[in-house]
């Protein structure tokens, strides 16, 4: 199998659920040794599109191909492509071996090889126990252990990161990543922003239905996230007042913790022309750098307008806490005199 | 398709219940045998053909549940979802539905194989160790129906199967695999009596199967062979047209 043979190319797909486009003319490439990260808000069609990739939904228009060719004419799939995108589609009464068993045989894959993928996910001592009993991370090492049946070149994942612990997430990071540097592609939808920015090349972000953006990690950020200079100095006022008008706008912030020095964030000059003027006045700098936004701010920028569900932001707390009422105190109980009591 | 069958054989014989369902009857059905054969008043009085009788009615339900088995392992896959791996795993639908066809109907063979040759040699041991002469015949029709027995179990495994992946839905086609012979086509026959059509259970493809599984089939309108093709038939149509249907669907 050649590279060539492991690009995944989406053209045009639409997809229509009576009078709503879930997917509306969407195209993108996955290309071989890269992790291409598939991004978008809730409903905006990430899950619909990898079910028309695979066949599952009947795209209204549009082809997917994966080295040239339509998943349902490949006739051992699992060798080509292995998908995982619930890991909830498993019978809740087979064990994790025999669910795999099934997957192999299926496709003529030595049934070996179920052995050895439990252990890769480490789910071997677990095998022979009913899927009823897994929890939702081990489900999701389960259906990965199916992905990695066949050592298929092209890998497609919806969301696999649910469900598992730190630990868990880490190594599905370290496998992905993995798997693209030996030439493989990857194809990931995931709401965890911050691991994406740490495992994702590529990006490709729809939002309702559509395609906003597909470019490198690096350009989305680049384009999408706001860009200033955090600048730490002993003579940090000094600085300010050589930059002058061509610094637009200045933050100061809380002196560093450790040495005290005092630190700002200075936008509308780049963090060259701070150094220089910083060298011309003879400033000392404990501090120069330039700041990003994280992929999340990048990405909530350049989603705003195609937010399904929108969320408002959370009332604003009340001025004053309210006060609790003061504990029941009983009346002392009065009870009427009556002459003649004693 | 070698690969997909024992995969899909695989699939249907590591579900518990698609397993206890069918074989539970099966042991329902031997131990009725086994009590006739054992409680028979008058055992002298026991022949091939009632001993078929007794087998071949009761194995009816067994044949049910066999039915009940395959809707069930075509449903569930829709129900859990399972229907999606596999699907990714074989993209080719109708080899996938055809493939599950099949099994079903080697399923329920298997099943009336077991059902009718265990109770058949536990009632004849038994009835016959008290005095009786029991044995299969063709010429009471008990040879036929010991193997009818077994033709009515792959047929229901299939209607079964046709039923399920047509409806998507294990409670109605449950339902109407149980209700069919005993209320609508008892209804229908009633319908079709009164609107004065001849020999109605003729045209009912539930009521005609029936005469697979009994030893006199002068009873039985149109026979043997007719029963078991018109039955044959209408299971083969649902799972034709469970295929064509499901071949577009989204799952």
């Amino acid at each position: 199998m050649t590279y060539g043979d492991r690009v995944i190319e989406v053209r045009n797909i639409s997809k229509r659920f009576g009078d709503v486009a879930a997917v509306n003319d969407l195209s993108f490439n996955a290309s071989p040794g890269r992790v291409t990260g598939f991004l978008g808000p809730n409903g905006s069609g990430k899950s619909t599109t990898m079910r028309c990739m695979l066949g599952l939904d009947q795209a209204s228009s549009g082809t997917a191909t994966f080295g040239g060719r339509a998943y349902c004419s490949i006739e051992n799939p699992l060798f080509e492509v292995g998908s995982l995108l619930d890991a909830g589609y498993v019978h809740p009464g087979r064990t994790g071996r025999n669910h795999l068993r099934w997957m192999a045989m299926s496709n003529g894959i030595d049934t070996a090889r179920v052995d050895e993928s439990l252990a890769l996910v480490g789910l071997t001592d677990v095998a022979n126990r009913r899927v009823k009993g897994y929890s939702l991370g081990m489900r999701q090492r389960l259906g990965l252990a199916g992905v990695m049946l066949g050592d298929p070149g092209t890998i497609i994942l919806d969301e696999p990161a649910n469900g598992l612990d730190p630990e868990g997430i880490r190594w599905i990071r370290d496998i992905l990543t993995h798997f693209a540097r030996s030439g493989k592609t990857v194809l990931v939808s995931s709401h965890l922003l911050a691991e994406m920015a740490l495992m994702a090349d590529d990006l490709v972000v729809i939002g309702r239905g559509q395609l906003i953006e597909q470019c490198s990690v690096t350009e989305f950020v680049d384009r999408h996230s706001n860009k200033w200079t955090r600048v730490a100095s002993p003579q940090l006022e000094s600085l300010i007042s050589a930059l002058g008008s061509s610094a637009d706008c200045v933050t100061r912030l809380d002196n560093d913790p450790t040495t005290g020095t005092p630190r700002a964030d200075i936008r509308g000059i780049e963090a060259a022309a701070v150094g220089q003027a910083a060298a011309s006045n003879n400033i000392v700098l404990h501090e120069l750098s330039t700041q990003l936004d994280s992929l999340e701010a990048a990405f909530l920028r350049a989603t705003a307008g195609a937010q399904e569900y929108a969320t408002t932001q959370p009332p604003a707390p009340p001025l004053q806490p309210p006060v609790a009422p003061a504990p029941f105190e009983p009346a002392p109980l009065q009870v009427p005199f009556t002459e003649g009591q004693s | 398709m070698i690969d997909l069958l024992r995969s899909e054989f695989f699939k249907l014989r590591t579900v518990r219940l698609n397993i206890w369902l069918p074989f539970g009857a099966v042991i329902g059905l031997v131990v009725i045998t086994g009590l006739v054969g054992l409680l028979a008043s008058d055992p002298q009085a026991f022949d091939n053909a009632d001993l078929m009788s007794l087998i071949g009615g009761f194995s009816i339900l067994v044949a049910m549940m066999v039915g009940v088995g395959t809707s069930l392992g075509i449903t569930s896959e829709f129900a859990h979802n399972t229907i999606r791996p596999t699907l990714a795993a074989t993209p080719n639908r109708p080899k996938v539905f055809t493939a599950k066809a099949i099994v079903s109907v080697l399923f329920g063979l298997i099943v009336g194989a077991l059902a009718v040759s265990i109770s058949y040699v536990v009632g004849s041991v038994l009835i016959n160790g008290r005095g009786a002469s029991v044995g299969l015949s063709g010429d009471d029709g008990s040879l036929a129906s010991f193997f009818g027995v077994i033709v009515l179990a792959g047929l229901l495994a299939l209607f079964g199967f046709g039923l399920g992946l047509l409806l998507r839905n294990g409670p109605a086609a449950v339902s109407i695999i149980i209700l069919w012979p005993l209320l609508i086509e008892g209804i229908l026959t009633g319908v079709l009596s009164l609107a004065g059509v001849d020999d109605p259970q003729k045209v009912l493809p539930y009521s005609s199967a029936f005469a697979l599984v009994i030893p006199d089939v002068n009873n039985a309108p149109g026979g043997r062979i007719y029963g078991g093709v018109f039955f044959g038939i209408v299971s083969l149509a649902l799972v034709i047209i469970g295929i064509v249907v499901n071949n577009r669907r989204d799952v």
